[in-house]
């Protein structure tokens, strides 16, 4: 396993604009976690129902074949293996139903046929998951079709579904913003999260469709400051961290290795990520990733083709530069000041 | 031919001579597998999933959409994909530079054993290939790593190439200890291979099959019961309409507990499906179905009169919402409204409603209305043995248990031995317990301990086990029962039938105190409680509390038992006041008529006792008795001899002082 590390976890002295970042996250996250908490476990509920998911996936089904148009092969197939009978997929299109922008939108006024007492059940249960999205802070302040504006394009980034989604993201972006602030100064730093989480938002809008199921987290920024990154450091060696399963010393520690293998990596596996996943399924937001990677990438060759001149000039002042490949174990490293 | 040993070294030791390495400094296993590790996780792993990334979205689709084709062939696509990264990654590196990314970090070479060259292209070709091929024997092939003297494992013996070190000094061939490993993970696992593939490949393999592991084990979709799916052949004279038949058919099943809710609700929700539209039936069924839910089952009561006020189901629902509040007579008064053609479904809750209700004349006539439907043999022949032991019918009730036992399935079987067994053992104590019955339920659930989950089972079970008369042979079975509760009340019971009294009274009284104690089993423990009472102001407290509670079935089996105890404590008249307010239709039972007729006889009532014993009911403990055949009830007056018998039986019975 290899993580990269760069400079680790730098002080706030040298990366202020970026500790600002996390700590309003950190602020977000703690201001709506006790919201988040109850809106998910009233979700849950609803989603223990099983009359409640079954009948919603029928409904659904009916729905897809009435508006083959507006569905992919791939939905519509499910659909009539929910209409044949098929326990498995009615439930399967219950749970993806609510990601649906357009049966979302349609289906509370939609003339369903079938047991009106289960239809009028879903109604109700509808109404009230309907509710509950309004308060829940993934739902209220990401980005979806149907909250779709200037101001979600912005809430979306400080908002997290979990605590492990929000520690993984706030990593890399101090271990990221760590190695650009000190580089390209606060300011920029900021412009560049923010419009690349704005370009996340746009490249998941644009590659994903419709959906209803919103789009959260810092990634794609964190993706847009990493991309920016490898751009600015490209060749230079920078440390990540090496793991080889193998209970021995030198089978861990730190190795250097250029910058842009960073990127490499990441771009790799969120390429394959948006072609191997689909759509309708959700999961990872692989396009909001994809989309920060190329804002990174153009705002960091815009900053190298206008602001400096040689390479040297970005970089502060070392006294031994780290070769390539070269090993360091964990008891060797000095983190810098 | 012979060979030289170029593993003997008479090149130069300058390490960066012949492709970087001395032969005879051979790579560390370790180091060799961090090679890999770096070649699969930053090289190969993510290649693969990117070149992959299609293959594996139709992987995703064909999983969901149970497309066994498409599902081959993206496990065939990505396979592919694998194989040709992996082996040009490594033909490619290994020919030209000499070794791959993670051996060149780690200073491995990968050269020809006797020229000390890189490899040729052929020769890096069939060495990853046979990598590969390692990878699928679950990476044994490399054990020889540690085991062969020049650390070749296949894939280098193939190659005719050696993996060695530019950088650390020789690691050296095995120890023994390494070849000691090798060997004995070798034979744990060749071990391990015969066993599985002679005793449980076969079952191991279904059981994948079964498990759902597999996407496409059973692709039939499970939208109809079977259960349902083998009535419909048996049950050809459903006088319904045909599109509903499967339906009426499940309702009926369902009823008579053949078949579970979710049978119901699959059955009810596609036929649903099918019409695309609301019916009367349907929603009856659904009500059924969502019984756990009441507001949801009302909606659909409610909507079954809205939608067909006329039909069965209409009444039907009209009991249903009847029978939740108890209304008894407005459930006869619907019971009573069909007249003719009543549906299958509707005869099996009336059946079970005046059983409960111990009206088995009327009873009867449903069963009789229900006899010819082969779907329904368990069921029937339970409610036919609750029947003919509520009306007292010894000879019947025996000859139909008789038959229900050889005839039946297992779980028939054991319904019918279970009420056969509480019956023999109610009417003759430890006893009744050697009856066939009761012998059959304890074999077959000291075979299957979950039959014992039902309390009523367990009951039964315990009552036979305490009744062992060999100590070692009751302490083996009572080890057994897997419910403290069932365990519990055997010990219980065994002091009881000890004469341990105050032991037994301790028990039950604890038993009685325990808050998970199932209610059938509550309510058994208050009946042995009531049963042994023994002074006379108890009795009588007891009887005064017993007389303010409501009627009800529980209450005339807590009134059997104090009528039993009053009775065998001499305390008649007690006893007759009891009967006398048990003697209600409901309640009449053998258990009631036998202590009433000896309290009458011991309080010198004679006149009393004969008519008692002249009665309808008498009379027909008298014909099952096998005094006489029965030739109509209104001609069978039994003669002054058949009394004598009757009561010297009766005068045995209590004197005997039997149990239970």
């Amino acid at each position: 396993m290899i993580i990269p590390y760069l400079k680790g976890i730098i002080g706030f002295r040298l990366a202020p604009v970026t500790w600002c970042l996390v700590f309003l996250n950190a602020l977000v996250m703690v201001m709506t976690m006790q919201t988040n908490e109850l809106a998910q476990q009233n979700l849950e509920k609803q989603f223990d129902d099983e009359f409640y998911v079954s009948t919603q996936g029928r409904l659904y089904a009916q729905f897809i074949k009435a508006h083959p148009e507006d569905y992919s092969g791939f939905m519509s197939k499910l659909a009539d293996m929910a209409k044949q009978g098929s326990e498995e997929k009615v439930t399967l299109l219950g749970s993806l139903a609510i990601r649906n922008t357009k049966f979302m939108n349609e289906a509370a006024s939609y003339s369903f046929k079938g047991d009106q007492i289960a239809i009028q059940y879903w109604r109700e249960k509808l109404i009230g998951i309907k509710k509950v999205q309004q308060i829940h802070p993934s739902y209220a302040l990401g980005l979806s079709s149907q909250n779709f504006s200037i101001k979600q394009m912005f809430s979306y980034i400080f908002v997290h579904s979990g605590l492990v989604h929000f520690a993984g993201n706030m990593l890399f972006l101090i271990i990221f913003g760590g190695m650009v602030e000190p580089v390209i100064g606060g300011l920029a730093t900021l412009l560049v999260f923010l419009v690349s989480g704005v370009v996340a938002a746009l490249g998941f809008t644009v590659m994903t469709g419709e959906t209803a199921a919103p789009l959260v987290g810092a990634s794609g920024a964190v993706s847009g400051m990493m991309a920016l990154m490898c751009c600015i450091y490209r060749n230079y060696p920078v440390r990540f961290v090496y793991w080889l399963f193998l209970p021995f010393k030198t089978y861990s520690g730190f190795v250097f290795l250029p910058a842009w293998v960073i990127l490499g990596m990441w771009l790799a596996s969120d390429v394959a990520g948006w072609l191997g996943t689909l759509s309708e399924i959700g999961g990872v937001a692989y396009s909001a990733h994809l989309g920060g990677e190329l804002a990174g990438v153009f705002v960091g060759l815009g900053i190298y083709m206008l602001r400096f001149n040689s390479r040297e000039s970005l970089f502060p002042r070392e006294e031994v530069r780290p070769r390539v490949g070269e090993i360091q174990s964990f008891h060797e490293y000095r983190p810098s000041a | 031919m012979v060979y030289r040993d170029v593993t003997r070294s008479n090149h130069s030791d300058d390490p960066r001579k012949d492709g970087g390495a001395k032969l005879s400094n051979l790579a560390a296993p370790g180091d060799r597998l961090a090679a890999a590790i770096i070649d699969i996780s930053v090289i190969l792993a993510p290649l693969v999933l990117l070149v992959s990334s299609p293959f594996q979205l139709l992987f995703v689709r064909s999983l969901l959409l149970n497309q066994e084709v498409e599902f081959l062939l993206s496990v065939t696509a990505i396979a592919t994909v694998v194989l040709i990264l992996t082996v040009s990654y490594m033909t490619m590196m290994n020919s030209l530079v000499g070794g791959t990314l993670g051996k060149l970090v780690f200073g491995l070479r990968v050269l020809g054993i006797w020229d000390q060259k890189k490899l040729s292209v052929p020769a890096a070709f069939f060495r990853s290939l046979t990598w590969l091929l390692s990878l699928a024997f679950a990476l044994l092939p490399f054990l020889a790593v540690l085991s062969d003297n020049k650390r070749r494992p296949w894939h280098d013996r193939i190659a005719d190439s050696i993996v060695v070190s530019v950088n650390k000094a020789n690691f050296g061939s095995p120890n023994v200890f390494e070849k000691m490993f090798v060997q004995s993970v070798l034979g744990s696992v060749a071990a391990l291979v015969l066993v599985s593939s002679m005793a449980i490949g076969p079952t191991v393999w279904n059981g994948i099959l079964d498990s759902g592991l597999l996407p496409f084990g059973d692709s039939k979709f499970a939208s109809y019961c079977d259960e349902v799916d083998y009535a419909m052949d048996e049950w050809p004279r459903v006088e319904t309409v045909s599109e509903e038949k499967r339906l009426n058919i499940v309702l009926t099943l369902f009823a008579a507990g053949e078949v579970s809710k979710s049978c119901l609700e699959k059955e009810a929700q596609k036929f649903i499906d099918v019409k695309s539209s609301e019916n009367a039936t349907a929603y009856l069924a659904q009500a059924f179905v969502h019984s756990e839910n009441p507001e949801l089952s009302n909606q659909y009561l409610s909507k079954v009169c809205d939608l067909s006020p006329e039909s069965s189901s209409c009444t039907m629902s009209k009991v249903v919402e009847d029978w939740s509040d108890s209304k008894w007579s407005s459930v006869e008064a619907h019971f009573a409204s069909f007249v003719e053609h009543t549906p299958l479904h509707i005869s099996v809750w009336a059946l079970r409603h005046f059983i409960e209700r111990r009206e088995f004349a009327k009873a009867e006539d449903f069963l009789n209305k229900l006899a010819s439907q082969p779907s329904l043999a368990n069921f029937l022949a339970q409610q036919r043995v609750r029947i003919l032991a509520g009306t007292g019918r010894d000879r019947e009730l025996n000859a139909v248990a008789v038959t229900a036992i050889e005839s039946l399935s297992s779980e028939g079987r054991l319904r019918v031995a279970e009420k056969m067994c509480d019956f023999h053992s109610k009417a003759d104590s430890c006893a009744g317990t050697k009856s066939q019955p009761c012998q059959l339920l304890k074999k077959e659930s000291l075979g299957d301990h979950s039959i014992l989950v039902s309390a009523g089972t367990a009951i039964q079970v315990a009552r036979v086990i305490a009744c062992e008369d060999d100590e070692e042979d009751y302490k083996k079975l009572l080890a057994l029962l897997p419910m403290q509760e069932s365990h519990d009340y055997a010990v219980a019971v065994k002091a009881k039938l000890e004469g341990r009294v105050n032991e037994a009274r301790g028990e039950f009284e604890r038993l009685a105190r325990l808050p998970d104690v199932s209610s059938k089993m509550r309510k058994q423990v208050e009946v042995e409680l009531l049963l042994l009472l023994e002074s006379a102001d108890e009795l009588y407290a007891s009887v005064e509390d017993w007389r303010q509670e409501e009627p009800d079935l529980d209450w005339g089996v807590r009134g059997e038992a104090l009528l039993e105890n009053a009775t065998r404590s001499g305390d008649y008249d007690q006893a007759m006041k009891i009967a006398e307010l048990l003697i209600d239709e409901r309640f009449r039972k053998t258990s009631i008529l036998r202590p009433y007729v000896y309290s009458l006889l011991q309080s010198k009532k004679m006149k009393e006792a004969q008519t008692l014993l002249q009665s309808e009911w008498g009379v027909a403990q008298l014909v099952d008795a096998g005094k006489s055949p029965r030739r109509g009830l209104a001609s069978e007056l039994p003669g002054q001899s058949d009394l004598d018998t009757h009561m010297e039986k009766l005068m045995k019975h209590y004197r005997s002082g039997v149990a239970l």
